[in-house]
């Protein structure tokens, strides 16, 4: 029996506006990009748990690397069952992953926290945040990296806005509770706010799993020419299956190319505050950098993140992928240098080389998909998105372990200086090298890989509008 | 071109002006839903960022 969850179901009819899929999109990506806001209850977390803070942060490991494997995993899936299930199955694992942490932390069982949070939560995130790619694409073939950059602007913006929405309700839930330096929220406030966020997330979620559509076979933009795109040498009219995807190089150079510009950009999220105030000592060893000041400087790298997922991937169109991917590696490499170099010279250059790497490191993340629609083709796209964010939940363990590794070697924390930085810097900097290397070598994908039965399925239903 | 890549063609590619209308009235709607909290936490981001320069 057909639900309404089903791709046929979702075909939009004649006269559907092209422009309801990115608030649809952004929908779902906003709320499962709260994953980046959860350092706002931490502290609270480890107090109410009693337990290190490396025990709390595994709830954040665990979901990440559960949303690179479950969109590995669930990417056919995924593009076989249509974005509208693929939107309502994220909510629902979104939203239980809330309400089981809550239960968690209510009940002082960490493992209910790792269990939902982590587990069921980072199943939500894999699923909901390939589940809109490929149906972007498929809407925007004349504007692919703006579509898809769109959406993944969503996720950096999720954080921008659970933060200051989750710190407001806790100090509701728990009046002692301020917000201000020195004062920690309840455990009890933090369960509250987790079953404040399921509710909320669970109606946003839902609208864009009942407004989004597949557009109708045949269906083409007004105006647009397919030919435009498919003259530029680096984009395929072919389809490569997922499965034929990963037994390509182009897949792995690709992954590399994440890999490498990903943990980049966490070598300087992952220190950013104390970083800034390391960089920044006077001869007595006190930061010239407040503490005030030092999360001014992670808001501004936020907003970096957040533009540079818009603005380049919408750039990517006009100048290309791979051109694109030379400027996020190759310029994000000289910045990176400059920022090891010369970034304790001042705080605004300092300031500047970070937020420059920042829009790289989004504009990465948000390219990605356009750049496997001009190499793949449109078709299984999102399942091969799926299998290449693998990249990000090594780079999420990788990136740490680089940062954490040289900084543990260097001294103590709270006395370390810009000198300190270097190694780390000058590593991610080499990584920077590799990606660049791995980007230029992309080539399009050989023919043996695409798929002579697909040949008259999605492309040729795209193509079949211009004849 | 298809008569399904006219029909549902393009920004408000309605049919007449009811169906372009009512798919205007949807999308303004959806942006609000997204556009709103979106403005909310970039306005509290920007507040943040300044006291880069003033704190």
């Amino acid at each position: 029996m057909a639900s309404v969850l089903d791709r046929e179901r979702t075909v939009a009819p004649p006269g559907f506006n092209r422009w309801l899929i990115p608030p649809a999109a952004l929908a779902v990506h906003l709320s499962i990009g709260q994953a980046y806001a959860t350092s706002v209850y931490k502290t609270a977390l480890v107090e109410h748990f009693q337990v290190s803070q490396t025990q709390i942060g595994i709830v954040f490991s665990i979901a990440i690397v559960m949303l690179g494997l479950s969109a590995a995993v669930m990417g056919t899936w995924v593009d076989k069952n249509g974005p509208r299930k693929a939107m309502a199955t994220s909510a629902l694992f979104w939203v239980t992953g809330f309400l089981v942490g809550a239960l968690g932390i209510a009940t002082s069982q960490l493992w209910l926290l790792y269990l939902g949070y982590g587990v069921i939560g980072g199943i939500g995130l894999g699923i909901g945040y390939i589940s809109p790619v490929s149906t972007l694409i498929k809407w925007f073939p004349d504007r692919p990296g703006l579509a898809t950059g769109m959406a993944i602007m969503g996720f950096g913006g999720g954080a921008l806005v659970a933060s200051p929405l989750s710190t407001r309700l806790m100090s509701l839930y728990d009046p002692e509770y301020t917000g201000a330096a020195g004062t920690v929220p309840s455990g009890q406030s933090v369960a509250l706010l987790f079953v404040t966020l399921a509710a909320l997330y669970a109606v946003l979620m839902t609208y864009g799993a009942a407004t989004i559509r597949v557009p109708a076979d045949g269906w083409k933009p007004d105006g647009f020419d397919p030919a435009s795109v498919q003259r530029k040498s680096m984009v395929t009219t072919a389809s490569v299956s997922a499965n034929n995807a990963v037994r390509t190089p182009q897949f792995y150079l690709l992954w590399i190319v994440l890999f490498c510009n990903v943990t980049a950009g966490i070598g300087i999220l992952e220190q950013a505050s104390p970083m800034i105030q390391d960089f920044f000592r006077a001869d007595d060893g006190v930061s010239t950098v407040a503490v005030a000041a030092a999360g001014g400087f992670v808001g501004l790298l936020s907003l970096a993140n957040m533009a540079g997922r818009f603005v380049w991937s919408s750039t990517s169109d006009v100048i290309g992928r791979k051109p694109m991917y030379m400027v996020y590696l190759g310029v994000g490499l000289v910045t990176y240098f400059l920022l090891a170099t010369f970034g304790q010279v001042s705080t605004v250059l300092f300031v500047l080389f970070a937020a420059i790497i920042l829009s790289f490191y989004g504009g990465g993340f948000a390219t990605i998909p356009a750049y496997l629609r001009d190499l793949f083709g449109t078709f299984q796209v999102g399942a091969i998105h799926g299998r290449l964010l693998t990249a990000w939940s090594a780079a999420g363990i990788a990136g740490p372990l680089i940062v954490n590794g040289f900084l543990d070697a260097q001294g103590t924390p709270g006395e370390l200086t810009d000198a300190a930085y270097r190694p780390a810097l000058y590593t991610m900097v080499a990584l920077l090298a590799v990606g660049f290397v791995a980007n230029l070598l992309v080539r399009p994908v050989s023919e043996k890989f695409h798929e002579p039965s697909r040949d008259s399925g999605a492309p040729a239903r795209e193509g079949s509008g211009q004849q | 071109m298809s008569t399904a890549s006219r029909s549902t063609g393009g920004p408000g590619g309605g049919t007449g002006g009811a169906v372009a209308g009512r798919s205007t009235g949807r999308v303004v709607i959806g942006w609000a839903l997204v556009g709103i909290p979106l403005a909310y936490g970039l306005v509290e981001t920007l507040v943040r960022a300044s006291r880069l320069f003033t704190g």
